[in-house]
């Protein structure tokens, strides 16, 4: 029991608690829809593409997850140009912009005459949270959540029934904008914590986990949250014992949990039917 | 464009090559550069200003960290690498800057290469937090346990080294210059006479304080610790680039709190987020102390030199720690 407790001791550490929570609770609710509409490379590329705007809020002197939300929004927009040529696959035009970005928070960072590594970023510093980052973190985070609750209707329609999401107006290149945005908000919100490569897998490991368990997309979410924020504290509870990166090590447990799910639940499916959603 | 600018940097380093290779070559008596002065190279700021200092006119000082970057990490560019083939002398702290070392490592023979350590007792890396290495330790990482017990570099925070790093100085120049050594000498003097009242007010200054606690970044205030009778506590290991655990910095924070103290100090050129995080965490304020591993470019404007800086420091300290 102390060996659960200890963890929450310091401040610092209930505030690590609190930013894996929320992670954990908007990282799921988005990730369902990037799961189920097959975009999971899109949210690699939007988490390394958001370091350009880090490097640059760093050289400007701007909390970073502005600079990171900005690079984001910016993301968003080239994407919906560059989509419209229709010779280039979705997911060429992605890797690219990604890249690009990438690259450039590469060149901006090593630029930067300060003690600040690419490592910080790439992987987070969990102990670093401070509590403007934590009610910057649920203002967004919340809206992100709202914004997938209002529009479930037109995500369940673009996702499923294009044909009929057009006939009853639903615009399906708007909700996927809509989406890539709610992406860049899940990044932005782990940059600090979790850092930027396991802000994709809390977006794409719980909901895939759930995916395997779920009857309707309201259990996937449901389910998704419920593994989402249990990894993340159980990881943290485990990274403060073993001394271990926080981020990797939530990362290996949702990863862990993911294998335990699939190996379960691998009888059920080996009569070669695949259960659609509602 | 960058395919010649490739070429023409290619063509540079075979000339410098090529003319360091003749120098060592066709004189082995006359080792100065073509306008008579020595050639000194000075692997970051402090060995930078004692150089300046004893060489005065004299010599001809090459420095190697750009301002206000960090010195650990420090890489040299092409141009530098070619300054250093050419130069009479270089000085430099061994197993402080691992990059620089292995280029000092390679240079010819025709380049004197002066460890500034010797000469200096070296101060072991002792476990982060006093009393606590017998239990919490192992579970600490592996840097720290390969960093305890090895030496600390940092030894030009104590004034007393800086004396005998500049004496170490006079004495390799006016083997290098002979008829310059007398003036060498009377430079150090001068020299040595300024880091004696520094360090006399660093002793009057710390000699009655309300706490003797030194809580930093990194661990590279021992030396200064150790001379004016302060703990030095340090979030980080030796090297800046050291992530502390969070078992870590929660015992720092709670020896922090045992021994009141009531400010958390960060490096300059280092991100300061973990020092607040502690800061907030035990109810401290922050503030700045420079390790002069380098002096910004506003610094060196302004005439800052490691007494300036180093007197700055002790204004913060006496702040901070409460001294009378």
């Amino acid at each position: 029991m102390q060996w659960l407790l200890d963890p929450f001791r310091a401040e610092f550490m209930q505030r690590a608690f609190i930013a894996a929570i929320i992670i954990g609770v908007v990282a799921p609710v988005v990730g369902t829809w990037v799961v189920l509409r097959r975009m999971a490379n899109l949210g690699d590329a939007m988490s390394h593409g958001t370091l350009a705007g880090v490097g640059l809020a760093y050289a400007a002197g701007v909390n970073v997850l502005f600079g990171a939300m900005g690079a984001g929004l910016l993301i968003a927009a080239l994407l919906l140009v560059f989509s419209s040529n229709r010779r280039l696959g979705q997911e060429t035009v992605i890797t690219v912009l990604g890249t690009a970005f990438f690259a450039l928070g590469v060149v901006v960072i090593s630029r930067l005459d300060t003690g600040v590594e690419l490592t910080h970023f790439l992987f987070g510093r969990v102990l670093t949270v401070q509590w403007s980052d934590i009610w910057l973190n649920l203002a967004l985070g919340g809206v992100a959540v709202l914004v997938v609750l209002l529009l479930f209707g037109e995500l369940r329609l673009a996702t499923f029934d294009h044909v009929q999401a057009e006939q009853v107006g639903v615009r399906v290149e708007l909700v996927q904008a809509v989406l890539v945005l709610l992406l860049a908000v899940v990044v932005v919100i782990s940059l600090r914590a979790v850092g930027t490569i396991m802000a994709v897998t809390m977006l794409v490991t719980p909901a895939a986990t759930a995916r395997l368990l779920a009857h309707n997309l309201r259990q996937m979410t449901v389910l998704g949250v419920v593994f989402g924020v249990s990894e993340g504290v159980v990881g943290l509870i485990l990274a403060y014992h073993l001394s271990s990166a926080p981020g990797a090590t939530i990362g290996l447990v949702a990863a862990g949990v993911f294998a335990v799910v699939f190996a379960l639940t691998l009888p059920r499916r080996m009569p070669h039917h695949h259960r659609p959603l509602d | 464009m960058s395919h010649s600018r490739t070429a023409r940097r290619a063509l540079a380093i075979s000339l410098a090559a090529l003319f360091t290779a003749s120098l060592a070559a066709c004189s082995s008596v006359d080792d100065t550069s073509s306008d008579g002065r020595l050639e000194v190279a000075a692997a970051f700021y402090p060995i930078d200003e004692i150089a300046q200092r004893v060489g005065g006119a004299l010599v001809d000082v090459v420095s190697l960290v750009p301002p206000g970057s960090e010195a650990h990490e420090f890489e040299p560019t092409p141009q530098q690498l070619a300054d250093l083939e050419n130069a009479d002398v270089v000085f430099y702290l061994a197993d402080f800057q691992p990059n620089l070392e292995k280029v000092i490592e390679s240079l010819p023979a025709s380049v004197q290469k002066v460890n500034l350590l010797d000469g200096i007792t070296m101060r072991q890396i002792g476990s982060n937090l006093p009393g606590t290495d017998d239990g919490d330790h192992e579970e600490e990482g592996d840097h720290e346990e390969a960093a305890a017990g090895s030496d600390d570099p940092h030894v030009w925070l104590d004034p007393a080294n800086m004396r005998t790093m500049t004496a170490t100085v006079a004495r390799v120049l006016g083997a290098a210059s002979a008829s310059d050594a007398a003036a060498f000498e009377a430079n150090a003097a001068t020299y040595t006479a300024e880091l004696d009242t520094l360090d006399d007010t660093f002793a009057a200054g710390l000699a009655q304080c309300d706490s003797d606690v030194l809580v930093t970044g990194h661990q590279a205030f021992g030396y200064l610790a150790d001379a004016y009778g302060l703990t030095q506590v340090a979030i980080a290991g030796i090297s800046p680039g050291e992530e502390p655990s969070a078992q870590t910095l929660e015992a720092i924070a709670e020896f922090a709190s045992a021994n009141d103290v009531t400010t958390i100090f960060f490096e300059e050129n280092l991100p300061d987020d973990l020092a607040r995080t502690l800061a907030d965490e035990i109810g401290a304020s922050t503030a700045v102390l420079s390790t002069l591993e380098s002096l910004s470019s506003d610094q060196l404007d302004d005439g800052a030199t490691y007494i300036s800086v180093m007197e700055e420091n002790l204004a913060t300290l006496c702040a901070s720690l409460g001294c009378r």
